[in-house]
């Protein structure tokens, strides 16, 4: 692929979705032929022999392969499988909950225990069921006075899962591996057992634990591993600080890369959680209520809750009408979640481009993608918001060397990263209601618009024109900084420049009558043909 | 890019979902925890009805008294010495307990007095006993796969209560129906599940059960649990999920040839099984198709094309079907939104 010639495609087969694209040399360059996203159940075989039909017919393959050859071009691959099941056991909750923060984070689907609160027989039932494939148990290092006195007992019940699966991985964390060991509780029966480092708090900047649980985790064509990859690639060639959200139907993935500098490398941090799946599998009652938030109809919890089933099982029936909206609303909720399970999305200062990622996406029109970007990652500050429609990041990270895969996707960017449009999104003063103005510049063309507190005020900006927007007020905001006057650089998408002034963060009208006119005025004002 | 794939081309098909309908050689899962015991052995041939897992119910972790030799492992059994063991009333000496784990205070065991019995729905051969975590038969006859099983394995005659579309009341149900598995139609409440529960019926047949009523089934079932007396197997067999959509015809089919024939419902893989050769060859055509979602969901007909991406409601692009329903109606539907059978 280095000397780009001829072509090749790239794949990534989710658990929802497999996404194909033809990348064709074209005047020295590498440019995206043409893509196609397809239910999983169809494959990818069928889906290449599709996707190499409709570009032939096309024209799009004029000179660089039959579209019989399709599936013989090289390919980048990438699967995404449904999480593994995880079963954490500590001696104490506060053990428990940090064990399980790091499983989470690391992509399992985690299944939580303690001593305090279970027997010892519930904890050997809930490590062997048949859906569990590793149990991690640990202790701090130090170990706190609390976990000392029972290291053995903990020891003694991971034996007992073992002993009856003994296809089960078995990981030790902190202290929990030596003193198992010198208390001989039983552990030289496990056949795998992986010794860990203790796990940190969920705010620590990079923690060992959550990187030894992933790689336990995936496999090595795992789809978001390789998007993270290439999205420390894709900053390096923008030198931008990217935020990256994926939502997928089994998990999501958040990650944020950031250069130190022209031509640096990208320090990358990501975060594979279930919790991030577009529908969570524990649909408990936060969940549905930060999905029934963003409903513009008013929704019986109940039918809700089966809607959102519904939505889980089969991710791609029923994406039209209002299943688009309900699809939406839960991505919203997914990205928020994702946001709010990790510490440095916004540290040490908010992303140049977010890039929404994963089949959520697909339904809807760009416009109604950026709305619920701005909606979901609330933040002072201007930011451009750009989608993987052709699910390129994925695969483009299994290229392995790194030269390569930047020079890659420097070529594909304008393809990788489908522009959604640009939000300024200030912070107002509590208490008053301020009044400004926007002007967008571009080109010698001026034009202007009232800004009041609490609206979302929209400029038609196409995608591909750059343009500058200067945003003033008569009282003081925080855009990055405390001012009243700030002139940004924006870039135009589908859904033009947004400035939302609805608040940081954003506060729904308790009322849910009102919530629902509100959202509904949202998503009116962005999303072409929503009655259609 | 918009080209119309005939119904006879494989692009066509394969864009449609296949929804498994029946197969053969299922292999069902039976949950085995700690404490249980299996009275089977794998290679073991089990008819219908036979005996498989001996179920503590009160399950809990003890001290025995006296300690295995220094070979025992967790899982292994272990008679303790008599009448140094917890007592486990109603069954038979000498008593035989699972070593739980061993903490460094001592052995555990698993111990109970209430033990009940899990049945074989249906004949088959014991393929694998694992001590503590399961065992699989691999079922004689023909498997009709559902969506989810709420409660453990039950064999029954099968009625059909109401039609495919409907809703089966509590008031519909008497001891009369006592020992059969009803066809109980598109949706059933929790009300009709307890009364069917109350009535002796041995299971219900469903389109669709919504979440709310699956987790008052579940609570009503751990109440009758907790209360210690033995209970009658009882199983819902979700056939689609959890929106409601009328039973499909395919399957409509399949099961009024079965009415009166005894059947089982096996939890894992959630299926109706039986022995009617007969019925597992109903089959509809390759190019019948379903409608699961939208106005017309529940709606069935003929697939004639794909018709590549077309703008449906609320202005999302997704592939599309052209689809003749059974009123002669020709109707356009995203791909997605339908289901074949194979």
């Amino acid at each position: 692929m280095g000397e780009r010639t001829g072509a090749f495609v790239t794949i990534d087969s989710g658990t929802a979705t497999v996404a194909a694209a033809v990348v064709a040399s074209v005047g020295g360059r590498w440019r995206l032929a043409g893509s196609l996203g397809l239910p999983a159940h169809v494959g990818v075989e069928a889906t290449l022999r599709i996707l190499g039909r409709r570009l032939s017919d096309a024209g799009a393959l004029d000179g660089l392969a039959q579209a019989s050859a399709i599936a013989d071009l090289p390919r980048l691959e990438t699967r995404t499988l449904v999480p593994s099941t995880i079963a954490v056991l500590a001696a104490t909750a506060r053990g428990r909950d940090r064990l399980a923060g790091a499983a989470r984070r690391a992509g399992w689907r985690v299944r939580a225990h303690d001593l305090a609160s279970a027997t010892a027989l519930s904890n050997v039932i809930a490590m062997t069921r048949r859906d569990v494939s590793a149990i991690l148990v640990g202790a701090d290092d130090p170990p706190g006075a609390d976990e000392r006195g029972v290291v053995g007992e903990l020891a003694a019940l991971v034996a007992a899962a073992v002993a009856r699966r003994p296809e089960l991985i078995a990981i030790h964390a902190g202290s929990m591996g030596d003193l198992a060991s010198s208390a001989g509780a039983g552990t030289a029966d496990i056949a795998t057992t992986i010794l860990a480092p203790a796990a940190l708090d969920a705010e620590a900047a990079d923690d060992p634990l959550v990187a030894l649980l992933d790689e336990v985790r995936a496999e090595p064509d795992d789809g978001r591993r390789a998007a993270v990859r290439a999205l420390g690639s894709l900053a390096a060639v923008l030198d931008r600080r990217i935020l990256l959200v994926d939502i997928g139907a089994s998990a999501g993935l958040i990650a944020r890369a950031e250069t130190a500098g022209p031509g640096g490398a990208a320090r990358v941090r990501s975060a594979v959680m279930t919790a991030g799946a577009l529908v969570p599998v524990e649909l408990d009652e936060d969940a549905l209520e930060a999905v029934a938030a963003w409903i513009s109809e008013a929704p019986d919890r109940h039918r809700l809750r089966d809607r959102l089933t519904g939505l889980r099982e089969d991710p791609h029936g029923g994406a039209t009408g209002d299943g688009a909206l309900l699809r939406m609303a839960a991505a919203r909720a997914a990205v928020i979640r994702l946001s709010d399970n990790v510490s440095w999305t916004w540290r040490p200062s908010g992303p140049d481009l977010v890039l929404a990622a994963g089949g959520a996406w697909s339904v809807a029109p760009g416009s109604a993608v950026a709305l619920a970007l701005c909606d979901a990652l609330r933040h002072d500050g201007a930011r451009i918001l750009g989608h993987d429609a052709a699910r390129l990041l994925g695969p483009l990270g299994m290229i392995e060397d790194d030269e390569e895969r930047a020079s890659t996707i420097a070529d594909l960017v304008d393809d990788l990263v489908v522009p959604l449009g640009s939000v300024v999104m200030p912070v107002l003063a509590g208490g008053r209601r301020q009044h400004g103005e926007a002007t967008l510049r571009v080109g010698g063309a001026e034009s202007s618009l009232p800004l009041i507190a609490g609206g979302l005020e929209l400029f038609d900006l196409p995608p591909g024109q750059q343009a500058e927007a200067v945003i003033s007020f008569k009282d003081p905001v925080v855009l990055g900084a405390r001012g009243k006057r700030f002139a940004v650089d924006v870039a135009g998408g589908l859904g033009g420049l947004l400035v939302d002034l609805r608040g940081v963060p954003l506060t729904l009208p308790e009322n849910p009558d009102q919530r629902r006119l509100r959202v509904d005025a949202w998503q009116r004002a962005m999303w072409a043909g929503i009655d259609g | 890019m918009n080209a119309p794939y005939a119904a006879g081309s494989p692009d066509a098909l394969e864009l449609v979902r296949a929804r498994s309908l029946v197969i053969d050689g299922a292999v069902a899962w039976f949950d085995v925890s700690p404490g249980d015991r299996a009275l089977v052995v794998a290679g073991q041939a089990v008819a219908a009805g036979a005996a498989l897992i001996e179920r503590l119910r009160d399950a809990r972790p003890t001290v025995p008294q006296s300690a295995p030799d220094d070979e025992a492992r967790p899982g292994d059994r272990f008679v303790p010495l008599p009448g140094r063991v917890p007592s486990l009333r109603g069954r038979p000496d000498p008593l035989e307990v699972e070593l739980l784990h061993r903490p460094p205070s001592g052995w555990r065991v698993v111990s109970g007095e209430v033990a009940d019995t899990v049945d074989a729905p249906a004949a088959g051969i014991v393929r694998e006993v694992r001590s503590g975590v399961g065992l699989t038969v691999a079922l004689e006859g023909h498997a009709l796969l559902g969506w989810s099983v709420a409660g453990g394995p039950a064999r029954g005659r099968l009625v059909m209560a109401t039609d495919p579309a409907g809703e089966l009341r509590p008031g519909a149900l008497d001891v009369g129906l006592a020992g059969t598995i009803v066809v109980a139609g598109s949706r059933v409440s929790a009300e009709t599940l307890s009364r069917g529960r109350a009535m002796g019926l041995r299971g219900v047949i469903v389109g669709s059960l919504g979440q709310k009523e699956l987790r008052d089934f579940r609570a009503s079932e751990a109440r009758q649990r907790a209360a210690l007396h033995r209970l009658e197997p009882f199983s819902v067999l979700v056939l689609d999920g959890t929106i409601r959509r009328p039973i499909a015809g395919p399957i409509v089919a399949i099961l009024a040839a079965l009415a009166g024939r005894e059947v089982a419902i096996v939890p894992d893989p959630p299926a109706l099984v039986f022995g009617d050769t007969d019925a597992a060859a109903m089959r509809p055509a390759p190019d019948h198709v379903r409608i699961r979602y939208g106005a017309d969901a529940g709606r069935e007909g003929r697939f004639v094309a794909a018709l590549g991406r077309r703008r449906f409601a609320a202005n999302v692009h997704a592939e599309a079907a052209l689809v003749v329903v059974a009123d002669g109606r020709e109707i356009v539907v995203p791909i997605a939104d339908i289901e074949r059978f194979a």
